[in-house]
């Protein structure tokens, strides 16, 4: 009897876990056949989860107040570029640099964050898929500004940025009077392996912050509005003022974070930097185990591991057992995208089912009381 | 007009982020500093270069440099301190000097002419813009735009 | 006289603002934009025919894609931003034609036969994933798009194609990213009774084929399993009362509508003449959704005019802004306005309020 209950708590699990599960599998498959030594991996992934973490945590608030997976978080990653554009142009180096990059990202992210959460207010129920066309909505008027408008209206003198043609910004800007000054500050080298100490100091400042967060007034708040508008709305809380808050938290620091993220790449790619990050780090978070409704810190850093660790062994894995490392590249590919898939999937089935549950209780309660 | 607490609690913010980026746009500004080792010819006095002069940026040496060569070190803030060793001929004694310079904050590059720094020459003698050579046009880049979200590496 | 006038002339003003509302803002501005372009073409240099033609072309091409997404928001299942599915679908068929060694006029036919079972297939399982999760298609349409395009990626890398005129030629396997129909269905259906005067070339085989299909549709939408359809769409829980079976419908829908986007890029790619491989499909439901939305559909209403209107009014801009705007000034932007104006137009129509209760 006792074991029948252990089995059947380690098959809960499971299921409840399926999707790092999965991923431990794959992982542990593709380690020994990619060939990659213990110690390189651990570097990577070190580097990796310094690098990708704080722009993964940007997601958790949102999710608290039931607006699911925020893929606007790239509008964010775009006002974080504009900082560090207008920053290298002024030749602002080192960490002074990131810092003032990230003053200048708050009032577009701000900005952008309130423009979002409004439109996202209007398409109530269909948050995730709006968000997601504001990707491409803002990446256009980025696009317009950094084109067009830097160098004609926007003042930027520096040659090395500003295309020939004396308007926009070239393909990549170099970040290297910044690179790593974050990661370098306080690093402790460990057996080969650089652990960059600020970072994660950084990083779990931010965790810490949103602990806190968690407990405070406004954060009730988004946790009742996730949980029920209505009931929310009901007990006095401003929704729509509460959900514009959490997107505008989470753009900010999505603009963080891709600052974080570009100081260790050490150069920028002007147009392309900020279009798969909202992908990979919902992907990321979503294989730590996280759901579209519940997210926690922990998810984070499971997912971080995880999902990285499949994307550095995937290619040379493929290269072994199909001979051509392309089959790796989009094996990794189609399990982003699987993953997200999957987690929708789970997500709208599930509230299916409660709330078909829901009705049906509701159905029986009113019997009762009409008997 | 009285002013709410909360509403004061946010100018104050405002307020210190931007003295903070006020001070991040000082103490980050940052500099190449370019060192001749070149002879000064002017109407205040004409110095040779000197035989050979060892130089320290910030605490950091830079390098050795005997006549006619060029050093250079990048540095953020707005003053750097130089300390140079200094031999006029070959023979000379081994001299050390130390100086603070101010920079320009709107100057990229700046060149320090050393025979006339040491020389005591004013500050408009010794110190000149570097101005960069624009960079070719040959490397003209294509920027394609599109909405096409690619995949890659991260 | 002047009364007359006045009172009269109220109600006319109030019919034009009626029908800019319900025609909405951005629609019309997108109309007005392109008026415009037409306007300016002649003053820049550019040849009007040239511009319509051109115009026409690309109208040609992509119709039959934006016809795709009628049958899906007819049921409700929301924009079909899934299309990818059905246009790998048609790249299955359209390589499996070269394979077999069809050429010629015949090979498109071919593609399409080879392509419609994968089509019944995909939408099938599409369709079935679509009734578990009702109320969040669309933004697992994206993704079922995203998925099964990276998945095909590796089987395009994978799958035992041999014929020379597709494979890599130095590794012998593994389908090149683009490849071309010269000798096979380019301009299968284009070059059948294209018109030409002066300037102006009309593809009438293509025009016809989207006619074609376009009145089935119509014809379609109009039998009883068609307006059961719309039922379903409009208010499901009318459709539930009157006995249609929900399920099974939006099945039907979703079958129909991957069809068509297998067919659509067929038709796309006997007019550019090219296969795409790998990537190329991964974007390519949102030019067709924001296309019906510029004529005039919403998320959960579409008629064969939204598809005709849209598909021609968001062509006109791609190929119209580019020759006027760069002889204007000399800079081109039009790739930066069509990206803002087309998802701006799905964004608009995704925060218009849609009665739908599910």
């Amino acid at each position: 009897m006792k074991e029948k209950s252990f089995a059947s708590k380690i098959w809960n699990l499971f299921r409840n876990n399926s999707v790092p599960f999965m991923f431990i599998i794959i992982c542990a498959v593709c380690i020994p056949i990619s060939g990659f030594s213990l110690n390189y991996l651990l570097a990577e992934i070190i580097t990796r989860i310094a690098r990708n973490s704080f722009l993964i945590l940007s997601l958790l608030i949102p999710i608290m107040a039931g607006m699911g997976l925020n893929f606007g978080m790239t509008l964010g990653a775009m006002a974080g570029e504009i900082g560090l554009i207008l920053v290298s142009d002024w030749q602002i180096w080192g960490i002074p640099g990131m810092v003032l990059a990230m003053i200048i990202s708050i009032p577009i992210s701000v900005l952008l964050g309130v423009i979002c959460g409004k439109i996202m207010n209007l398409a109530r129920g269909r948050e995730m898929i709006t968000g997601y066309i504001m990707n491409y909505f803002i990446n256009g008027i980025y696009q317009l500004i950094v084109l067009y408008a830097m160098g004609a209206i926007i003042p930027i003198v520096h040659s090395s940025i500003i295309l020939p043609r004396g308007y926009g910004i070239r393909n990549t800007v170099s970040l290297l009077s910044m690179r790593q000054s974050l990661d370098n500050l306080l690093a402790i080298r460990f057996g080969g392996i650089k652990i960059p100490v600020m970072t994660f100091a950084v990083v779990a400042l931010l965790c810490l912050f949103i602990v806190w967060f968690r407990k405070t007034k406004l954060g009730q708040d988004m946790r009742a509005v996730g949980q029920d508008m209505e009931v929310a709305r009901a007990a006095g809380i401003d929704v729509e003022r509460t959900r514009i808050i959490s997107i505008v938290m989470s753009t900010v620091l999505a603009g963080f974070g891709m600052i974080i993220y570009l100081q260790n790449m050490g150069n920028l790619s002007t147009y392309t930097a900020h279009s798969q990050i909202g992908m990979f780090c919902i992907a990321a978070l979503l294989v730590g185990g996280a759901s579209v409704d519940r997210a926690s810190i922990g998810n984070v850093f499971l997912g971080v591991t995880l999902f990285h660790l499949m994307f550095i062994v995937a290619p040379s894995a493929g290269t072994v057992l199909m001979g051509d490392s392309m089959i790796g590249e989009y094996f990794r590919v189609f399990v982003s995208y699987a993953v997200i898939t999957f987690a929708l999937i789970m997500y709208e089935t599930k509230k299916r089912r409660t709330s078909s549950l829901a009705g049906r209780e509701l159905a029986l309660a009113q019997k009762e009381a009409d008997k | 007009m009285k002013i709410s607490k909360s509403m004061l609690y946010k100018i104050l913010t405002v307020v210190a982020i931007l003295i903070l980026a006020a001070v991040m746009m000082i103490i980050g500004r940052g500099h190449t500093i370019y060192l001749d080792n070149k002879a000064y010819d002017a109407q205040s006095g004409s110095y040779p270069a000197y035989y050979r002069t060892d130089i320290e940026v910030k605490n950091n040496e830079v390098q050795k440099l005997s006549a006619r060569e060029r050093g250079s070190a990048t540095f953020m803030g707005q003053s750097v301190k130089i300390t140079v060793t200094y031999m006029e001929t070959k023979n000379s004694q081994k001299q050390t000097e130390t100086f603070r310079i101010k920079v320009p904050y709107g100057w990229d590059g700046i060149i320090i002419n050393l025979p006339a720094l040491l020389h005591g020459e004013p500050k408009s003698a010794y110190m000149s813009q570097f101005i960069e050579t624009p960079v070719e046009p040959s490397n003209a880049e294509e920027v394609v735009v599109t909405d096409e979200f690619v995949v890659g590496d991260i | 006289m002047s009364e007359l006038t006045k009172s009269s002339g109220n109600p006319i003003v109030d019919k034009i603002r009626a029908f800019a509302r319900s025609f909405g803002l951005p629609r019309l501005i997108i109309a007005g934009f392109l008026l415009l372009l037409f306007i300016m073409a002649p003053f820049v240099g550019a040849n009007f025919f040239t511009q319509l033609s051109n115009t026409l072309n690309r109208f040609s091409w992509n119709a039959v894609l934006v016809l795709s997404m009628v049958p899906m928001i007819h049921s409700g299942c929301g924009l079909n931003f899934g299309l990818p599915l059905g246009i790998i679908a048609g790249l299955l068929g359209g390589t499996m034609a070269i394979e077999v060694g069809a050429t010629g006029f015949a090979s498109f036919w071919v593609a399409v036969l080879f392509a419609t079972p994968f089509a019944l297939v995909l939408g099938g399982l599409y369709g079935f994933l679509l009734n578990k999760i009702k109320g969040g298609e669309m933004m697992i349409a994206t993704y079922v798009g995203f998925s099964s395009v990276s998945l095909m990626c590796m089987m395009w890398l994978l799958l035992p194609y041999h014929s020379p005129n597709m494979v890599w030629g130095y590794a012998g396997k593994g389908l090149r990213t683009t490849i071309s129909l010269e000798g096979y269905y380019n301009g299968a259906l284009a070059n059948f009774l294209q018109i030409n005067i002066g300037h102006l070339s009309i593809p009438v085989g293509t025009l016809l084929f989207f006619a074609l299909l376009a009145f089935g549709i119509w014809a379609f939408l109009h039998t009883k399993t068609g307006t059961a359809m719309t039922a379903v769409g409009s208010n499901p829980n009318f459709a539930r009362a009157a006995g249609i079976n929900i399920d099974r419908t939006r099945l039907l829908s979703v079958i129909l509508s991957t069809w068509l986007g297998a067919v659509g890029i067929l038709v796309y790619e006997q007019g550019f003449g090219f296969i795409q491989l790998y990537m190329a499909p991964f974007n390519m439901a949102l030019p067709a959704v924001s296309a019906i939305l510029i004529g005039g559909a919403t998320v959960n209403k579409a008629t064969i005019t939204n598809v005709i209107i849209g598909t021609f009014l968001f062509q006109g801009i791609v190929t119209m802004t580019p020759t006027v705007m760069n002889s204007m000034i000399h800079m081109d932007m039009s790739e930066v306005i069509r990206v803002i104006a087309s998802n701006g137009m799905i964004i608009y129509a995704l925060t218009r309020k849609s009665e739908v209760s599910r």
